[in-house]
């Protein structure tokens, strides 16, 4: 697995009406694509929902799909990034590098660019990743020492003068779109 | 008159006895039905009985084990012992475990566009001349890097397609104008 150096790795994972997927976009600072992996999409059966019962979902979303993605992609991504909050611990255990979750705000912007606020939430900060939006909500998981959050904040900052840092969660979705019309 | 004293006289001689009958004023009895009622049950379902058994199969649902016989002495039938099994066995079918195939679309992702949105109520600095108007501001953009850009004119994102084998990081944004006029026409430009 070769290391690039300034890279994000988005990971979304779908379960809509019981049909489960999942895909990786690792991006440079500019968003442009270095990996990008996907997965067919799985609809258990009645059998498998009575059998698996209520670990079904996390089985599927966690272990299955998560685990297969992180398993199949050959560029690691300096961070992870993933926009459920319950994926951010198996993403944690599975890639053992930094991860994050992030989401918009409607928060007014911070002072300065590279501002970290503590929301009182455990392990959710606010972060002025540029000045042409609003703080973006990043959490991190409960272990996350200060440094490496402070360190993730430096990286955000970096990457977010030559990229949207949300945008490639659209591009998936996007890319979900057009597999779903062929 | 004396003929008809001569006519019984006959009647009673020659010609047999007298009719006579009988009239009984007795009332014939009468016919008495009881008011208690029987009820009769009949079964509806069909009288079972058990001569035989077999195992059989039962399609579609795997709940044996491959190459298992029970032991005749094992089942009780009333009447017969087992004479034969059922042809075919029951089969042990091991559930798939859930597989899912990870593909490689790297095709896919190098021709997605990537999007942004109109941050002109972010944007501080404003430059703009008389006679003109800030539409909107995109950014940020890799200018040297850019090999398509088009305005989705219904969401008010511009797409930007990349060159990725470029080197260029220099950020840029792009403004979009509008001249003021009666024949006022867009304008984009690079800051």
């Amino acid at each position: 697995m070769a290391v690039s150096s300034g890279s994000l790795g988005y990971i979304v994972v779908d379960g809509v009406e019981g049909l489960f997927r999942g895909a990786s976009l690792v991006v440079d600072f500019r968003g442009i694509p270095m990996d990008f992996r996907y997965t067919d999409p799985i609809k258990p059966s009645r059998l498998e929902k009575i059998l698996y019962g209520s670990a079904l979902e996390v089985y599927l979303r966690e272990e299955l799909i998560l685990e297969s993605l992180i398993g199949a992609i050959e560029v690691k991504p300096t961070l992870w990034v993933c926009r459920e909050a319950d994926l951010l611990l198996p993403l944690k255990n599975i890639t053992k590098g930094k991860v994050f979750f992030l989401a918009p705000s409607s928060r007014s912007p911070m002072d300065a660019v590279g501002n970290v606020e503590n929301t009182g939430e455990s392990g959710v900060y606010m972060i002025q990743a540029d000045s042409v939006s609003a703080p973006l909500r990043v959490a991190f998981p409960e272990s996350t020492k200060e440094d490496e959050i402070k360190q993730t904040a430096g990286v955000l900052v970096e990457a977010a003068k030559t990229m949207e840092l949300l945008e490639p969660f659209g591009r998936i979705q996007k890319a979900f779109s057009s597999l779903g019309e062929e | 008159m004396i003929t008809q004293d001569l006519k019984d006289y006959f009647c009673r001689h020659f010609l047999g006895r007298v009719e006579v009958k009988r009239f009984s004023l007795a009332i014939a009895p009468s016919h008495v039905l009881s008011l208690k009622r029987t009820v009769e049950t009949h079964p509806i379902r069909t009288q079972m009985k058990v001569s035989g058994s077999a195992l059989l199969v039962y399609k579609n649902i795997a709940c044996s084990s491959r190459g298992f016989r029970f032991a005749a002495q094992l089942i009780k039938t009333k009447g017969a012992k087992i004479r034969r099994y059922a042809r075919g066995e029951m089969r042990v079918r091991t559930l798939p475990k859930l597989k899912l195939k990870v593909r490689e679309g790297m095709k896919r992702a190098a021709i997605l566009p990537q999007e942004r949105t109109n941050r002109l109520q972010w944007q501080l600095v404003r430059p703009k001349k008389e006679g003109e108007m800030i539409l909107a501001w995109y950014g940020p953009v890799i200018e040297e890097a850019v090999v398509k850009l088009t305005l989705n004119k219904q969401q008010g994102t511009l797409l930007i397609w990349y060159n990725p084998q470029s080197r260029r990081f220099d950020p840029k944004g792009i403004y979009l104008y509008r001249r003021l006029g009666i024949h006022g026409n867009f304008e984009w430009r690079w800051m």
